[in-house]
């Protein structure tokens, strides 16, 4: 479950398109093997593998950050471009595990002291939007509406919050 | 200039204006755009397509005149021909009046007055047309734009606007006889056949228009849907005749034929089982479509022919490509991505390979030949939305190593950057053949990689690779081209021209071109600093190493 302990620090990224990808954490174990070789001046390696794949996983991007200028905390609206499937290989078992996003909750607004908590679930291959007591169908092309936006002032404060993704079985 | 102008101005100033490649630097020369106003109400739904369309003066583009319009040079001719589309906000002829011809605001060049139009005898220079003729094609929301390509206008020089739905994808065929050129597909799946480039000037524009109101699809009319399903692809079908296909969103392609009219009634049997790929021919032989080839119960993303016509290449929801017979109706093969959705696709000119890029954010070659994939680009960071072979390219001869087949191609993606890539067949197809080097710590030696070695069954789909077994490919060069998603690429012969989703177009000109077109622009600044980042040379990993 090292996913838990892994934040997608979107506020530090510099540019504002992002993904989710868990190819960037096995990147950041490589460059940390670099470090700890040159440190320890022999062949040495660290490596960080996920034990057991979680049959829910659970993303939260950080679309908020403290800035001091402000005194406040800001919203990020940042462009995240979150994938439908999504497989995990760096697991200790060597076999890809899939992925598949089933819920997001949708923060709507340009503060993180208001604004308003939308879900969007997939049912029997369908997409529901759910808004308090409105219950809608939507394509699935919608979902992409919810990524964020690459300008950063933008009329589009719709961000995906919170990402639910399935495991689809061992298979590879 | 106008407000477009400044849409491209205020972009981030980091961007770099040229990219470094061992054969030279692109450098920007142009850029296009649209009026920043039809921008408001598209945020993240609506995403800019771009077509190429070049104007083939039958006699020569040099200074003869042409047989229909007399005293006029190949040059104004060509021009004509568009700004003749433009006059005046008059309906259009074909039913539903959708899609009005408008001036540009913002581009005096149309203006109101029809006086360029006709393109007879008008003795006005049109400045802003060289002998080239080479149009740029690009929708964004509810209007479809063209732009001159080798212009410095960043404005369009005229705009056609879709009232009912908004146009979605596009296609053009200089090779159509009689005119009618240029394919729209729409959002509620209509789709629209214009003479609106080859046309001369002093006839109206004139449409056919199929599948009116997505009559044929109507039957899977969902809630969601406008009416019918969502036209997501569109193309001419190479030494077709004048046949066309269209991709949906329900998974079927369309076959349609020119000159047919649109407008009989045509019916296809249901569909007996979503998930199985089957192909209908019309039984009227006044139907058009003709035929409907159902791929699966998802939607179509990206659809390529083979230069010959005779293949073709599907990508979709569900991630697979896949590769057809197109005469015989068949599958040849097909496979699938790492994971998501596939969502464009490309042929070699040869016909040898095909090019698929996806939301696994890699960059798959294919062998039509072995039926397989055989090299996997990573460098994206985010969902590869375009890719595109370079057919202008042509191996440096110079350093005679004769025998190696190299092919240039290049990628964009939502990640905001071009990628060049080469593929060095030598390299790629030895470690394929003789099996995975044996002997590397961190390769998986167990089973998975068998099935490179066995013969990919004709009519198959195969399942997702286990990445740790493909050759692994790294990019030449990264750029950062744009401040938005990128949608697409197209190689021409003097440049590499890129779009955003947002519409905004780049173009990118070759090594061999920058240099002498340098003077004439005043827009590509070339920054003297030094460059940091160095091109990397690309080659083939050695597999076993590259395991992520």
């Amino acid at each position: 479950m090292g996913w838990g302990r892994t934040r997608w620090g979107i506020s530090s990224q510099k540019k504002k398109t992002g993904v989710i990808a868990p190819k960037r954490f096995v990147q950041r174990v490589k460059k940390q093997n670099e470090y700890f070789r040159s440190y320890m001046h022999q062949e040495a390696q660290k490596r960080m593998k996920i034990k057991k794949p979680p049959h829910i996983l659970v993303i939260h991007l950080k679309r908020f950050k403290y800035v001091e200028q402000l005194g406040r905390y800001k919203k990020l609206s940042y462009r995240v471009v979150f994938p439908m499937e999504l497989k995990l290989n760096n697991t200790v078992e060597d076999i890809d595990s899939e992925y598949s996003l089933f819920a997001v909750v949708v923060h709507v607004g340009s503060g993180p002291n208001h604004g308003h908590y939308v879900s969007l679930v997939k049912s029997h291959n369908h997409w529901l939007l759910f808004d308090d007591e409105n219950v809608e169908m939507i394509d699935e092309s919608m979902v992409q509406t919810f990524f964020g936006s690459s300008q950063e002032y933008s009329g589009n404060t719709d961000n995906g919050y919170i990402l639910f993704y399935e495991s689809l079985g061992g298979k590879s | 200039m106008s407000s477009s102008s400044a849409a491209v101005n205020s972009q981030s100033p980091s961007l770099k204006t040229y990219f470094k490649t061992p054969e030279g630097r692109y450098k920007l020369q142009y850029e296009k755009t649209h009026p920043a106003a039809v921008l408001h109400y598209s945020h993240g739904k609506a995403v800019s397509q771009l077509t190429i369309a070049c104007l083939k003066e039958r006699p020569t583009t040099q200074a003869s005149a042409t047989p229909s319009i007399p005293s006029s040079g190949g040059v104004r001719s060509a021009a004509a021909r568009l700004l003749g589309a433009g006059n005046g906000s008059r309906a259009l002829s074909f039913v539903g009046g959708n899609g009005v011809s408008r001036p540009v605001s913002g581009s005096s060049r149309i203006g109101g007055s029809a006086g360029a139009s006709t393109g007879s005898g008008s003795s006005q220079p049109v400045a802003n047309f060289d002998d080239k003729g080479t149009y740029l094609i690009f929708n964004s929301a509810d209007t479809l734009f063209i732009s001159d390509l080798n212009s410095q206008d960043k404005d369009p020089i005229k705009s056609i606007h879709f009232s009912n739905s908004n146009p979605v994808c596009h296609a053009f065929d200089s090779e159509v006889k009689g005119g009618h050129d240029l394919l729209i597909g729409l959002h509620t799946g209509d789709v629209s056949l214009r003479q609106q480039l080859q046309d001369p000037g002093r006839k109206l524009v004139a449409a056919h228009h199929y599948n009116k109101d997505g009559s044929i699809n109507n039957r899977h009319r969902g809630r969601v849907a406008v009416a019918g399903s969502r036209c997501t692809c569109i193309a001419w079908v190479p030494e077709g005749d004048g046949t066309f296909v269209v991709g949906h969103a329900d998974g079927n392609i369309y076959v349609y034929e020119r000159n047919k009219d649109g407008t009989a009634d045509c019916s296809f049997p249901a569909i007996k089982d979503q998930t199985q790929f089957a192909v209908a021919h019309a039984r009227s032989p006044k139907s058009n479509p003709i035929a409907r080839w159902h791929i699966y119960q998802g939607s179509i993303n990206s659809l390529s022919f083979s230069s010959d016509g005779t293949c073709l290449a599907t990508v979709g929801r569900d991630g697979y490509l896949r590769v057809f017979d197109f005469a015989k109706d068949q599958l040849k093969f097909g496979g699938r991505s790492y994971y998501g959705a596939l969502l464009c696709c490309a042929w070699s000119s040869d016909g040898k390979y095909i090019l698929t890029g996806g939301e696994d954010d890699l960059v798959q070659v294919w062998s039509t030949e072995d039926r397989k994939i055989v090299a996997c680009g990573e460098g994206h960071n985010s969902w590869v939305s375009g890719v595109a072979f370079d057919s202008y390219w042509s191996t440096p001869n110079s350093e005679g190593t004769g025998e190696n087949v190299v092919y240039r191609f290049g990628s964009v993606g939502q990640d905001t950057q071009l990628l060049l890539w080469d593929l060095a067949m030598d390299e790629i197809v030895v470690p394929l053949r003789c099996g995975p080097p044996g002997g590397s710590p961190t390769f998986n030696s167990g089973s998975p990689a068998a099935h490179w070695d066995s013969v990919c069954v004709v009519g198959s789909l195969q399942p997702s690779p286990s990445i740790r077994d493909v050759p692994k490919i790294s990019p030449l060069v990264a750029h950062r081209a744009h401040v938005d998603p990128l949608s697409e690429l197209i190689f021409t012969n003097e440049s590499v021209v890129t779009i955003s989703r947002e519409g905004h177009i780049k173009i990118w000109m070759r090594p061999r071109h920058a240099e002498s077109n340098e003077s004439s622009s005043s827009e590509a600044v070339v920054p003297t600093a030094s460059v940091k980042d160095r091109p990397t040379t690309s080659s083939i990993k050695n597999s076993s190493f590259s395991y992520k």
